[in-house]
């Protein structure tokens, strides 16, 4: 079933980067929803192009990363919240049209 | 229709004439390309060699001793071909030709021998490439195809992403990443078994650290600026600044570490 709260969309994305983490050079990196995916080494912008493929099966939507904020793009809590923002407008756009 | 631009053929094409400069060949990925190109063999009994990405045409020129073969390199960048033009202008065994992994400008089952050195990870269509390869490939053809896998450069990919992603933000970044198609070991092999038999066909993948000076590693850089036509042209010395920095912290005794993760797609007569 598709994810609809927040808390599923990081459970999801937690599980996914735990599964497909970079392993290279890195030390012990505890992951939480606040880790910086990025600077901590666990994904790479490849990483990050299958992550995004990944949640927008999962939810079913399309994920539009102009204008982020790349602090908030790092995290999977912002990531999350991308989403479900991108999730939200697509609903409104289809209810309008 | 006018075909869209590419971004790393358009950048390949404007630097062909300082793709040779020292700096570029003798550092870790000019090495990686001589040796790839030592490992060729070049059989008695191959008609049509073909050379996909030739750039200026040194792994042609060096190759094309054999007058009964007939040589064809192509490549997208239109500078990179007639640099090549004007370094195998001798050998009339060779043929440079405009063209690329999508689309080949060569007859049906012609090829006896296709190698390529350090160029498949750019193709815009992996299926596309893979169905031309077997398009133009004679029924027991062999073919060598160099190119980097997965994990390539991590060291400097997790010290400069962060750097880049401020420079591009988000949506740049992963248009940047699109470009290059960096597959496993076990993606490339089925990737290429949908067309070409699976029991000629094997990946071999090695991992080699090389270690440079940063003005070393510099020389290379033209080889993936393409990538990152997305900085604004004002923003791009500081962003240089910065990943040079970055470089610079790798530093070790033996100098800044760079992994080339090379993939190796053989086919092979039974």
């Amino acid at each position: 079933m598709k994810p609809q709260l927040e808390i599923e969309v990081v459970d999801l994305v937690v599980g996914w980067v735990k599964k497909n983490m970079q392993t290279n050079g890195n030390g012990h990196v505890e992951l939480t929803e606040n880790t910086d995916l990025m600077e901590s080494g666990l994904l790479d912008s490849i990483g990050f192009v299958e992550l995004i493929v990944f949640m927008e099966s999962q939810m079913a939507c399309n994920i539009d990363l102009t204008d982020v904020d790349p602090g908030e793009f790092t995290t999977v809590q912002g990531l999350c919240r991308i989403a479900l923002r991108n999730d939200q407008a697509g609903k409104t756009y289809a209810s309008s049209h | 229709m006018q075909a869209a631009i590419n971004p790393i053929v358009e950048t390949y094409s404007r630097l062909a004439k300082t793709y040779d400069d020292d700096l570029n060949q003798h550092s870790c990925w000019g090495l990686a390309a001589e040796r790839a190109v030592a490992s060729l063999v070049m059989k008695d009994d191959y008609q049509l060699v073909l050379d996909v990405g030739c750039g200026t045409g040194r792994a042609l020129s060096r190759l094309s001793c054999r007058p009964h073969i007939e040589f064809v390199g192509i490549d997208p960048a239109k500078n990179m071909r007639i640099q090549a033009t004007e370094r195998t202008r001798r050998n009339p065994n060779i043929k440079i030709l405009d063209g690329c992994f999508e689309n080949i400008p060569l007859e049906s089952c012609s090829v006896d021998y296709m190698y390529s050195i350090f160029a498949f990870h750019w193709t815009t269509d992996l299926e596309q490439s893979v169905k031309e390869i077997a398009r133009v490939l004679k029924s027991g053809a062999e073919m060598d195809l160099f190119f980097i896998g997965r994990n390539n450069g991590w060291e400097l990919i997790q010290r400069t992403s962060p750097i880049f992603l401020r420079y591009m933000g988000p949506a740049l970044l992963l248009d940047s990443a699109r470009m290059r198609k960096q597959l496993k070991k076990e993606e490339a092999f089925q990737l290429f078994a949908t067309t070409l038999p699976p029991e000629r066909l094997s990946v071999k993948e090695s991992y080699d650290t090389y270690y440079d000076t940063l003005e070393g590693h510099w020389g290379w850089w033209v080889r993936i600026e393409g990538q990152f036509i997305g900085i604004p042209a004002d923003k791009r010395q500081e962003c240089n600044r910065e990943v040079r920095g970055a470089m610079l912290s790798l530093a070790g005794e033996k100098g800044i570490p760079y992994t080339i993760h090379q993939l190796h797609v053989m086919l092979r007569r039974v």
